[in-house]
């Protein structure tokens, strides 16, 4: 969703993401709620145009602090093209531009992390990050497992999903640096890839045929069997509580 | 939020398309197509053309995959071009409608064979695209960095003069 500022800063426009999660926000921002994704992509561009900005600000009231009303955002004009390409052409790099916003963040909480824990300069850390980071994994489950460990895997699912999901090659598919990496983890991912298998069934057999050294599934079976006698095994050894 | 521009209409469009999907394949862009249906791991391009949506195509060391006994190497065009060879395919240069033929169309990059599409009776191809959806598309549609260019097509009679695939399934 879009958060715009209506007091103080009025207009500010915030592209609420995954750090947002669970974050109580002030009675001093107005949600804009776009169900599509790269129509969403394209009002949040537009709110920040001088056009956007002008309509934004044009009923502010207040003797000392500023303000505007949701009844003053609702009535704002969005020109939306009736081109479908130039929508995305200005929605989906909008969109783009807050997954690396998001991506950036993550990034720099794990090198802090990574920082404090070698004795580094603990204070830096926010106090507030074990709450930040248990938003961002939240969906993701297991509190075993160590949290930058389930962040970086949940980030190089989705990059190795994204970029490998249209080839038909399996080698290309374990190729990729997301899928190696995961690899590399070692045991510490299995409780997250065999939970990653059951809720989104896809090519992790590799993954884990390569990190247990086990194969659990009968001569012959389809792919979709494949995935039940993992989860099986998974289950028995209690990867999947 | 007042928006002007027919916003309803272009929210409808947008649920048609697979905006991931035309990212990798800029092709689909310009060129209409259709999605047949949803995502699904199970099956690959070849298991789709060959007709078998209940397996993945691979040569892999890991039970879960199937690969023909016989074939050849999924790493080259030719190891693609025997599978359909098995199944009574052979080689054109044709890649226009024929009634009376069933045709596939290989693509493939500098790093070797990437994807298959088979045509259907109405001269438009349908392709399973990787593990994501199926489409109906024209076969310029898919070429470009992605899958590479179409490099054979195959084909054999309808047998007893029906395709493999009827129109109203996938």
């Amino acid at each position: 969703m879009i958060l715009i500022t209506d007091s103080g800063t009025v207009g500010r426009v915030v592209y609420a993401t995954a750090y947002h999660h669970g974050a109580v926000g002030t009675n001093n921002l107005i949600r804009v709620v776009v169900e599509n994704e790269v129509l969403r992509g394209y009002v949040y561009q537009f709110l920040q145009s001088k056009l956007g900005q002008h309509q934004l600000k044009a009923n502010i009231y207040g003797a000392i602090v500023d303000h505007i009303e949701p009844d003053d955002v609702k009535q704002i004009f969005v020109p939306i093209p009736k081109n479908k390409a130039t929508l995305e052409s200005i929605g989906l790099p909008a969109l783009r531009s807050v997954e690396l916003q998001e991506q950036a963040f993550i990034e720099q909480e794990i090198s802090k992390i990574e920082l404090a824990q070698c004795g580094g300069f603990p204070n830096e850390v926010d106090p507030d990050l074990p709450r930040k980071i248990h938003s961002l994994i939240e969906p993701l489950r297991p509190a075993e497992v160590s949290s930058v460990l389930a962040l970086e895997f949940k980030a190089h699912v989705e990059k190795w999903r994204q970029e490998t999901q249209h080839t038909s090659s399996m080698t290309k598919m374990i190729a990729h640096p997301s899928y190696r990496r995961i690899m590399g983890m070692g045991r510490d991912a299995l409780p997250l890839i065999f939970h990653e298998l059951k809720e989104r069934p896809d090519h992790w057999l590799v993954a884990l045929n390569a990190i247990t050294g086990e194969d659990p599934v009968p001569a012959d079976s389809k792919f979709n069997e494949a995935v039940e006698a993992w989860l099986a095994g998974g289950e028995e050894k209690g990867y999947l509580k | 939020m007042v928006g002007g521009g027919g916003r309803e209409r272009v929210l409808e469009v947008m649920d048609e398309r697979d905006l991931e999907l035309e990212q990798d394949c800029h092709g689909l862009r310009n060129l209409s197509y259709k999605i047949t249906s949803p995502r699904d791991p199970q099956y690959n391009c070849i298991a789709y053309a060959v007709g078998d949506l209940s397996q993945f195509w691979d040569h892999i060391n890991v039970k879960g995959y199937y690969w023909p006994p016989g074939a050849g190497s999924v790493e080259t065009l030719a190891g693609w071009m025997s599978i359909f060879e098995m199944h009574g395919y052979t080689e054109t240069t044709e890649r226009t409608l024929e009634i009376e033929y069933e045709k596939i169309a290989i693509y493939e990059s500098a790093d070797g064979p990437e994807h298959v599409a088979r045509q259907k009776a109405s001269g438009l191809w349908t392709s399973k695209m990787g593990r994501g959806v199926d489409i109906e598309h024209a076969l310029e549609a898919l070429e470009g960095d992605f899958y590479g260019k179409v490099v054979a097509i195959m084909k054999r009679k309808c047998q007893g003069g029906k395709r493999y695939w009827s129109e109203g399934g996938k």
